[in-house]
C-alpha cells in the first residue's frame, strides 16, 4: 500500500500552510499506512496503534519544517520509522507485555472464512510473524518497506537513512532468512491429524 | 553468469530489487538451471507469504485530537506571573549586598567581575574603569573615574531584574514542564484504559474462536464419514 504522492503533497502543504482542515484529511489518507508499517516494524497492534498518534503529532509539530522539495510520503516514513525505533529501545527495557496469547486469534474479517480456513490463515500468519521478528531491525523495516508498502531501494535509503547499496544488501539477507525461518518451521498439524477414534 | 554470483542476487530479483541488467543476467541463468530455479521459486514463496501479515482495523486516528494535543490543553506559552514567588531573593540580597559591601569597604576596583552559580544558572557582571552611566550600564570605555554610586546601585539594579527574569523564565519552564508531564500521563492512562477495553474483546473473541474450532472438531467427529473438505459451520 503507497501513499499517493501527489495527494499527499498537496494536502501537506496547505496543512503547512496552516490549513488544520487539509491536515484532518491528510490523516484520514495517511492513517492506515501509518498503522500498518507500525505494527509490522512493532509487532505489536497496540504499540502500533500508540506510535500511530505519536508520529502524527511528530508530524504536526514538524511540519512547517518540512521542506516541500522533499517527498512527503517519504518524510512521514521516516518519522514512523524513528518513532517505532524510538519504542524499540523502550520495549526492550521494559518487562514483555506483548499480547501473544491472542497472536493466533485472527482478525474478525479473516475469521469469515469459517473455524478451518481461519485457523489456516493465524497459523501462516504467525509463522511469518515470528520469521519477522527473527531478523535484525534494519532487515525488518528494508523489507517491510519493500514489499507492504512498495518503496524501491532509493526510496527506502531515504526513510531509513542507509545508503542504497546497503539496503539492497539489508533485503537480499532479509528475504533469504525468511525463506529459510518459513521453510525450517514444521507445519503445525494439530487440527490436521486425522482423529483417532476410540470406538 | 554462474551459480555463484546468481544465487546472491535471487533474493533480489523475488523481491523486484535488482537492477535491470542484473535480473536480465539472472533470469537468464535460471532459464537454464534447474537449482537456481527452485531456489528463486521458493524465494518467490517466501515474499508471497507476507501477504498473511494481515493488520486488524482499528479507530481511525483523531486528527483534531492530535493538533488539540500538540497545542496542549494549555495555552502554548504560559502566563507569565504579576508575582512569582522570589525563589532566588536570597540570592539576589546575597549578591547585592556584596556589591554594596565591596563599595562601603572603599575598594576601589577599576576592572572587576563578580560570577555567581546557583544550580545550573551563572550571573556574571563585569565592569570596568567605570564613569556614571550615560546609556544604561555601559560605561566609557575611556572613563578613569573610581566607581560611582550612582553606577553601583545601578549595577544593582540590573542584577535585581536580571534574577527576577531568571525566576519569572524557571517558573515559567516549570509550568509547561508540570504540563507536558500532566497530559503525558493522562495520554498514558488513556492508553491504559484502551488496551484494557481491547484486551477484554479478545479474550471474547478468543473464546468465541476457540468455541467455533471445537464445534467443528465436534461436527467432524460426529460425522466422520463426511468427506475432509466439507464447509465448516459457521457462526
Amino acid at each position: 500500500m503507497r501513499i499517493d504522492l501527489a495527494r499527499s503533497t498537496a494536502l501537506a502543504l496547505a496543512a503547512r500552510g496552516g490549513d488544520a482542515a487539509a491536515f484532518d484529511e491528510l490523516v484520514r489518507t495517511c492513517d492506515r499506512v501509518v498503522l500498518e508499517l507500525a505494527e509490522r516494524l512493532l509487532l505489536d497492534h497496540h504499540e502500533a496503534e500508540d506510535v500511530r498518534q505519536l508520529a502524527w503529532l511528530k508530524a504536526w509539530r514538524a511540519l512547517p519544517r518540512w521542506d516541500a522539495r522533499a517527498s512527503f510520503p517519504t518524510w512521514l516514513y521516516r518519522i514512523v520509522v524513528n518513532a517505532c525505533r524510538d519504542r524499540g529501545r523502550t520495549l526492550r527495557r521494559a518487562p514483555p507485555t506483548r499480547s501473544l496469547p491472542f497472536a493466533l486469534v485472527p482478525p474478525a474479517s479473516e475469521r469469515a472464512a469459517g473455524p478451518a480456513g481461519a485457523l489456516e490463515h493465524a497459523e501462516l500468519r504467525a509463522r511469518v510473524v515470528a520469521a519477522i521478528e527473527s531478523l535484525p531491525a534494519d532487515e525488518r523495516e528494508a523489507v517491510v518497506l519493500r514489499h507492504f508498502h512498495e518503496l524501491n531501494a532509493s526510496e527506502i535509503a531515504d526513510v531509513v537513512g542507509r545508503p542504497r547499496t546497503t539496503v539492497q544488501s539489508c533485503l537480499a539477507r532479509a528475504l533469504s532468512r525468511l525463506s529459510f525461518r518459513l521453510r525450517s518451521h514444521a507445519e503445525p498439524q494439530a487440527l490436521r491429524a486425522p482423529v483417532a477414534r476410540t470406538s | 553468469m554462474s551459480c555463484e554470483r546468481t544465487l546472491p542476487l535471487l533474493p533480489l530479483v523475488a523481491l523486484d530489487s535488482a537492477d535491470a541488467a542484473d535480473r536480465t543476467a539472472v533470469l537468464d541463468h535460471v532459464a537454464g538451471c534447474a537449482r537456481c530455479a527452485e531456489a528463486l521459486r521458493e524465494l518467490e514463496a517466501a515474499r508471497a507469504s507476507l501477504a498473511s501479515f494481515t493488520v486488524e482495523e482499528a479507530p481511525a486516528t483523531d486528527a483534531a485530537m492530535i493538533r488539540a494535543g500538540a497545542e496542549g490543553d494549555a495555552p502554548p506559552v504560559a502566563p507569565r506571573l504579576a508575582a512569582p514567588p522570589r525563589r532566588f531573593s536570597g540570592f539576589a540580597k546575597a549578591a547585592a549586598a556584596l556589591l554594596v559591601g565591596a563599595a562601603a569597604l572603599g575598594i576601589a576596583f577599576l576592572h572587576g567581575e563578580l560570577t555567581v552559580e546557583r544550580g545550573g544558572a551563572t550571573l556574571r557582571i563585569a565592569w570596568r574603569a567605570p564613569a556614571p552611566a550615560q546609556d544604561g550600564l555601559a560605561p566609557a570605555p575611556d572613563a578613569a573615574a573610581s566607581v560611582t554610586p550612582e553606577y553601583l546601585a545601578a549595577a544593582v539594579d540590573e542584577l535585581a531584574r536580571h534574577l527576577s527574569d531568571l525566576e519569572t523564565r524557571h517558573e515559567r519552564e516549570l509550568l509547561l514542564l508540570a504540563d507536558a508531564v500532566d497530559r503525558q500521563q493522562r495520554s498514558r492512562d488513556r492508553g491504559v484504559e484502551r488496551r484494557f477495553h481491547s484486551l477484554e474483546q479478545q479474550t471474547r473473541d478468543g473464546f468465541l474462536f476457540t468455541n467455533e474450532v471445537l464445534d467443528h472438531v465436534v461436527d467432524r467427529l460426529e460425522q466422520p464419514d463426511a468427506p475432509a473438505s466439507a464447509a465448516p459451520k459457521n457462526h
